[in-house]
């Protein structure tokens, strides 16, 4: 019978040999750059994509708490912290926000092409980048804002053959023997994962309260390396053609039509609560 | 081999088919008259009421019982090997199954063991010169998405829970039960329920409650998040809030609508604050009349919205207090 986790040899982790209490470990953050919160969007005129012009962009919320657990195991049991990242110039902005919140490197993926998107070229142009470096344990957000295919990181764990939880809310338990997160299901109830290093943990949003940037972090954050690939580099020489990794096709972008006929209540709030309340008592809808 | 073209992956919870199954259940017997192909049913979870046979019985389609049942402490490595083995047996173009936390974790995987497409999340479908594509939302519900699977079938969608609400449960009696007997790998990875549905736990009558007053991220503070429970008060509802209301603390878990909280069905919804993005969205698909508050006249939540109100909630929802009172 064909075993499931199978044709990839799970690396060990790099501190293996290390002391058992010290578990130092060294932590990857993929992070995704999305329009900000509630910014008007434009759609681009030949239904592709978006208007990418005049739009505040801003780090993935759930990334944002990944990044800042990542940042707390650092402090708590030392090791490195290195984020990831890819897009087009742009993400550089977010690759220095994460760098002034404590992380000690970045990876650029920097190409503009929108197919990049696609979870399936995105989690194997990043697992050929993770490739070689000694990472333990890699952290991420369920979901982005923008797209939100969830898919991204148990896409990246099963193509390193690592384990992964999706869903996490919390980090009960972290050493190099066994990992142990707290997750969401349906309907509000929790589950408790265990799994064994190295792993890949998929966090939801709300779950800490991220840090701000000092001011000594933006300035240390400016001497740190980001590291530039471009898909031209060796790594990504196995991606020919978007269709040999890529199996999504966007076809297009567009506005929804309205699922009902809204009537729209306008004048003072006085005059709004008014209308509000008396449309509403007519159709019997309150006391 | 039997072959069958579409095959819906049925999850079954506390004895009961999920929502989004039974919707994908009644969107395969849907495409599969509209494209005329063969439609199979994998069940799991055997103990349920209605029992496979009442199910099979009538709605007139072939169930195929996975036998043993899969745990739901079973780790994605059993779950991908469980449909790895029904792709070997009927080898099916499209698998077609409910967008659960259970799905969120293993299928991504799956697709990529499997090198097969996976589409999540979706809305809608068009079919058109006999191909079919499907419609998945996107920048938090303000857009939506076409996407066509690419490379070799099977393809694998999931349907959000509400999406087909419309297309009735197929009824045409005289369906089969046959087992489907798989070997089930043991997992390395051990999952354990520590709290189940902590909503409910906690006691609040929002589920069934006739009016819901639910307050969003735009509610802005904790001290704003007060009108919500007011209002609540002078309506004889409940208060709900959305997931960042939760997050941000100003409302308790037990409160919260959406995929990872409680749906509700209420005559009359107030939405204040709330964008309306699909995770919320998909919570409210049962709400008779829905009253939006929000201060984008774009935000999605206005999409389904009997009455819209576009404006500040702290200049609002004050007025509306006061006129309530004044009755």
């Amino acid at each position: 019978m064909a075993v499931w986790v199978g044709g990839f040899t799970p690396r060990r982790p790099s501190t293996f040999k290390e002391s058992r209490n010290l578990a130092r470990m060294n932590v990857l953050v993929c992070m995704k750059q999305v329009p900000q919160k509630d910014s008007v969007i434009q759609l681009r005129k030949d239904q592709t994509g978006i208007e990418e012009e005049d739009l505040e962009f801003t780090i993935n919320e759930c990334d944002l708490s990944a990044l800042e657990e990542a940042l707390r195991i650092k402090e708590r049991q030392g090791g490195e912290v290195t984020v990831l990242s890819a897009g087009p110039e742009r993400v550089t902005k977010l690759l220095r926000n994460a760098l002034a919140l404590g992380a000690g490197r970045a990876f650029h993926i920097n190409s503009p092409e929108r197919r990049i998107q696609d979870p399936f070229i995105l989690s194997w142009l990043m697992a050929q980048t993770i490739g070689n470096q000694k990472i333990d344990l890699i952290l991420t957000g369920v979901q982005s804002e923008d797209l939100g295919f969830s898919s991204t990181g148990p896409m990246l764990a099963e193509r390193l053959g690592w384990n992964h939880a999706t869903m996490v809310t919390t980090i009960h338990h972290l050493s190099l023997e066994q990992l142990v997160v707290g997750c969401e299901l349906d309907g509000g109830a929790l589950e408790e994962v265990t799994l064994k290093l190295p792993a890949v943990l998929c966090f939801q949003s709300g779950i800490n309260h991220p840090r701000y940037a000092t001011l000594k972090g933006i300035m240390a954050a400016k001497k740190k390396e980001i590291r530039q690939w471009n898909l031209e580099s060796p790594e990504f020489s196995g991606l020919k053609e978007w269709s040999s990794i890529g199996r999504l096709e966007v076809k297009e972008l567009f506005q929804p039509k309205k699922k009902k006929s809204t009537v729209w209540l306008e004048g003072t709030p006085k005059e709004i609560a008014r209308k509000l309340v008396d449309s509403l008592r007519a159709e019997a809808k309150i006391p | 081999m039997e072959k069958r073209e579409i095959l819906v992956w049925a999850e079954q919870r506390e004895g009961k088919l999920i929502q989004a199954s039974r919707e994908a259940i009644a969107l395969g017997r849907h495409l599969a008259d509209l494209m005329n192909l063969s439609l199979a049913i994998a069940l799991n979870g055997g103990s349920a009421a209605p029992s496979p046979h009442e199910m099979a019985d009538q709605s007139g389609e072939e169930i195929w019982l996975i036998d043993p049942e899969i745990p739901g402490t079973a780790s994605y490595e059993v779950y991908g090997e469980a449909v790895r083995q029904m792709v070997s047996r009927f080898s099916p173009q499209w698998i077609l199954m409910g967008h659960s936390s259970r799905v969120v974790d293993f299928v991504p995987r799956l697709a990529v063991r499997m090198d097969c497409a996976f589409i999540p999340g979706c809305l809608d479908f068009r079919y058109e010169h006999e191909m079919l594509s499907w419609i998945r939302p996107a920048y938090e519900g303000r857009f939506h998405q076409q996407v066509i699977p690419s490379g070799h079938p099977p393809f694998l969608v999931s349907i959000q829970p509400g999406a087909f609400a419309r297309l009735a449960f197929p009824q045409a009696g005289g369906g089969m039960v046959h087992p489907l007997s798989l070997r089930i790998p043991s997992s390395t990875i051990r999952r354990r329920v520590v709290e189940s549905s902590a909503g409910s736990a906690q006691g609040t009558d929002l589920a069934q409650a006739r009016t819901v007053v639910a307050g969003g991220r735009g509610m802005g503070s904790r001290e704003q998040f007060e009108w919500i429970h007011q209002l609540a008060l002078l309506l004889e509802g409940a208060t709900g809030a959305s997931r960042p209301a939760v997050e941000a603390g100003w409302a308790a878990r037990g409160l919260q609508i959406g995929s990872s909280g409680q749906f509700v069905s209420p005559r009359l919804l107030l939405a204040c604050g709330i964008s309306g993005a699909i995770h919320h969205a998909v919570g409210v698909s049962g709400a008779g009349c829905i009253v939006a508050i929000n201060q984008d006249p774009l935000a999605s939540i206005f999409r389904i919205a009997d009455y819209g109100i576009v404006g500040k909630v702290e200049e609002i929802l004050p007025a509306l207090i006061e006129e309530l009172h004044q009755k």
